[in-house]
């Protein structure tokens, strides 16, 4: 048997088609690479046009601020200029940037509305310049920080006041509400407080985005914290859990001050989110054709008059297709290495994975090899399982055509049946390969898309199908006529 | 010594009620060549692959080298070599790594062995070259390498001659020959270029229909086809035969046939001559194989 699958691998590595497959995944890890490192880490900056300044000047001459039908226009417009001009001041990835586009939109608005409105008093119009103009000095003298302690400062008068009426508050409902309110204002008061104390200013970088993600899953989080964690639904448990996992990790990453932004280690830890297509299209071709394809050409016969049973031929077949779709795993996962390394440097390897475990419910690293590693493992009952099903086709149909392309419609299709089993609650979808063929949402303490699913089950089920393929191939192969070819 | 490699037993084939093969009954002992010859559709590819387990046997039985085929199918096939339909190789491989491929899949065949069968098929020049470069006949030779590549004791070659140049079939037939020879091989050869086998096998099978009608040595067919015929010169035909009777009949003007007994000839001839007949030849009718192939198959119906 072990000559067997030493031919059998000799056969695939003597045609070309595993060598156009290698070439053009080696070309696509390549050229994703070097595309995410020219477009700029995928931080968030305020994107302009140099000619949407001009457009805007342009309609702005045209309307008259006077004219009350007009005015409403007149102020958007007049506004979007002055902040696309201060914009342009400061560049479109200065911490200018963002505090104009948020902060500085309020003294904006309340300087147009006093210039063009007649009831405002010289000396409510000068306090509002000189706020203004106070902001736009603190943009001039790079002191981001001002804007921090401002809202802190705020943050903490809030808090005070809302104590304050909570202590007054009597039924249950508004004690809630209050309750939520305080904590999202403490949630506004620690963000700006590790702004302050880690010095991560408001321009965009790896740290300033985890800043703003931990407010937004934490205030979403905040929804939670009147009600009992163990009634909630599955579907509305696993937004809590989502929430839950990410305000943790961008809590880790601020406190711990570790900033992620090396491109390739992203794409290496997405290794199998990023390239899972082209280990499918290896797997499935291979063992799409490696059957049917003996059957085109005739050379069936050749191996079916040698001193080896028949099962014993093809199940020399299906391993190697196994070794074909491991090698082809090892291969991406040591490619994406290299290649990622040397266009973007090495430099993030070094930091270990950061997993949110809901078991501990707590944050822990893992080595990034082993965390990649360990992915793979949980996915590899999905690819396998695709694989057995093109061997399958190829098998029973002897058509290459369609064993390729029914796995691939498969894959398609599988989340498709998943959702649509949870929309209409089927149950009886735990029996089906679908939700049970990627492990990886069990690891760290993760829980599956349906309710009663385990480890064991999954893997069970997996097992199962693939011997019912396996040995619904082994009857069908053994029992067929080879008829004229 | 003459000992049975191949015995098949009755063998019955039916495709969808259709009977294919019917009581089918073969042997070859080592040494034999056995032309196994029918037109298309008689069902030749099919006791061949009936013989070598690539289709199931409805009843009867194929012993190999004392194995049966079916229930000790390994041990069976060991020692076959063959060649069906096509030469079916890996055509994106080199000759040499087809060759290779093979010699992996029996024990005790090495480099040198391969060289060896290299040589004997005459590929040794374009051996390093991809089998989709191949002509047919360059395939056939390289499937007769294959074939031959374990000395197996019984060989079995569906059609080899197709492709074949009248230098290749020359070839083919002296290493045939010599591997029966030699080596002490059993080989059935199947084909409708009978003028091919004629020369030398020593046994043949006539299949029609899907029965054998007849298995023989050689000589006894052409013989019994062509017994107690003769033909005879004569000036005039129509008077010859109303002097010798019935089991004349005229071919044309000047000759006639005669089926008779060999010792009923001077008789005959005496009629003749006392009759004023002028005789300028007699001579035995030897028909070819193929004559006598179509004369006991009386030709093939498909249906």
């Amino acid at each position: 048997m072990i000559n067997l699958i030493g031919n059998e691998l000799k056969k695939i590595f003597k045609k070309k088609t595993i060598y156009i497959l290698l070439i053009i995944i080696v070309g696509y890890i390549i050229l994703s690479n070097i595309m995410i490192k020219v477009t700029d880490n995928g931080l968030q900056y305020y994107y302009y046009d140099e000619s949407d300044i001009k457009y805007i000047e342009s309609y702005l001459s045209e309307l008259d601020p006077n004219n009350p039908s007009e005015y409403p226009d007149f102020a958007s417009f007049k506004r979007q200029l002055e902040t696309l001009t201060l914009t342009q001041k400061y560049g479109n990835k200065s911490w200018q940037a963002y505090i104009i586009n948020s902060k500085l939109i309020g003294y904006i608005d309340t300087m147009i509305e006093y210039e063009y409105s007649n009831g405002v008093t010289e000396a409510e119009y000068n306090e509002a310049k000189k706020a203004y103009d106070e902001a736009l000095g603190k943009l001039d003298s790079d002191d981001w920080k001002y804007f921090a302690n401002q809202d802190l400062e705020l943050a903490n008068a809030s808090i005070k006041e809302q104590k304050k009426l909570l202590e007054t508050a009597e039924d249950q409902d508004t004690i809630n509400s209050i309750k939520q309110t305080i904590a999202n204002l403490e949630t506004e008061k620690r963000v700006n407080e590790w702004r302050l104390e880690k010095d991560i200013s408001y321009a965009p970088s790896f740290l300033n985005n985890a800043i703003n993600q931990y407010y937004m899953y934490q205030t979403s989080l905040n929804e939670y914290i009147n009600t009992d964690i163990e009634t909630l639904a599955t579907d509305e448990l696993s937004y809590y859990k989502e929430n839950l996992e990410n305000a943790s990790l961008n809590k880790y990453y601020i406190e711990n001050n570790i900033s992620l932004d090396s491109n390739s280690r992203n794409t290496f830890i997405n290794l199998f989110a990023n390239y899972e297509l082209f280990i499918l299209v290896v797997g499935i071709v291979i063992a799409g054709s490696i059957v049917s394809e003996e059957f085109n050409r005739g050379t069936i016969k050749l191996l079916l008059v040698k001193p080896y049973n028949r099962i014993k031929i093809l199940l020399s077949k299906f391993i190697v297709c196994l070794i074909i779709l491991v090698l082809t795993i090892a291969f991406i996962y040591a490619f994406q290495l290299v290649a990622g390394g040397i266009i973007d440097g090495f430099d993030g390897m070094t930091t270990d994975a950061i997993v949110y475990n809901f078991d501990t419910n707590k944050v822990e690293t893992i080595n990034i090899f082993v965390y990649v590693g360990l992915i793979g493992l949980c996915k590899l009952p999905m690819y396998i399982l695709l694989t057995a099903l093109a061997f399958t086709c190829g098998t029973i149909f002897t058509n290459t055509a369609l064993a390729v392309s029914v796995p691939f419609l498969g894959y398609i299709a599988s989340s498709l049946i998943n959702q649509f089993a949870l929309y209409y609650n089927i149950k009886q979808v735990i029996y089906f390969v679908t939700p049970n063929w990627d492990l990886s949402c069990y690891l760290f303490g993760g829980s599956p898309l349906f309710e009663g699913l385990t480890p064991i089950f999954s893997i069970a089920i997996c097992v199962i199908y693939l011997i019912v393929m396996l040995v619904l191939d082994c009857i069908v192969f053994k029992k067929r006529d080879i008829k004229n070819i | 010594m003459q000992n049975t490699i191949l015995k098949c037993e009755n063998l019955h084939k039916s495709f969808r009620k259709k009977e294919i093969l019917k009581d089918v009954s073969l042997e070859i002992c080592s040494g034999d060549i056995l032309g196994f010859i029918g037109p298309n559709g008689a069902g030749k590819t099919t006791t061949i692959k009936l013989i070598l387990g690539l289709q199931k046997i409805g009843s009867g039985k194929v012993i190999i080298n004392g194995f049966d085929i079916q229930k000790n199918f390994e041990k069976a096939i060991a020692k076959v070599g063959a060649i069906i339909e096509n030469p079916d190789l890996y055509m994106y491989m080199s000759g040499y790594d087809n060759l290779k491929l093979i010699s992996n899949l029996y024990p005790n065949v090495d480099e040198a062995r391969i060289n060896e069968v290299i040589k004997l098929v005459g590929l040794e020049n374009r051996i390093n070259d991809k089998v989709s470069k191949y002509s047919l006949g360059m395939r056939q030779r390289l499937g007769v390498a294959q074939a031959i590549l374990h000395k197996p004791n019984l060989l079995i070659l569906d059609e080899p001659t197709n492709g074949l140049d009248p230098e290749g079939i020359k070839d083919l037939r002296e290493l045939l020959v010599k591997l029966a020879k030699d080596e002490n091989m059993g080989i059935l050869i199947s084909s409708h270029n009978l003028a091919e086998l004629e020369s030398f096998c020593n046994k043949v099978s006539i299949i029609k229909n899907g029965v054998i009608v007849e298995t023989s040595d050689l000589e006894t067919v052409k013989k019994e086809a062509s017994e107690g015929n003769y033909i005879i010169e004569v000036d005039d035909a129509r008077k010859a035969r109303m002097v010798i009777g019935d089991v004349s009949s005229a071919i044309d003007n000047t000759h006639i046939q005669v089926h008779s007994d060999r010792e009923n000839i001077p008789f005959i001839v005496k009629k003749l001559v006392l009759q004023d007949i002028k005789i300028y030849s007699i001579k035995e009718d030897v028909i070819s194989l193929e004559d006598a192939f179509f004369k006991k198959t009386g030709g093939n119906v498909i249906d």
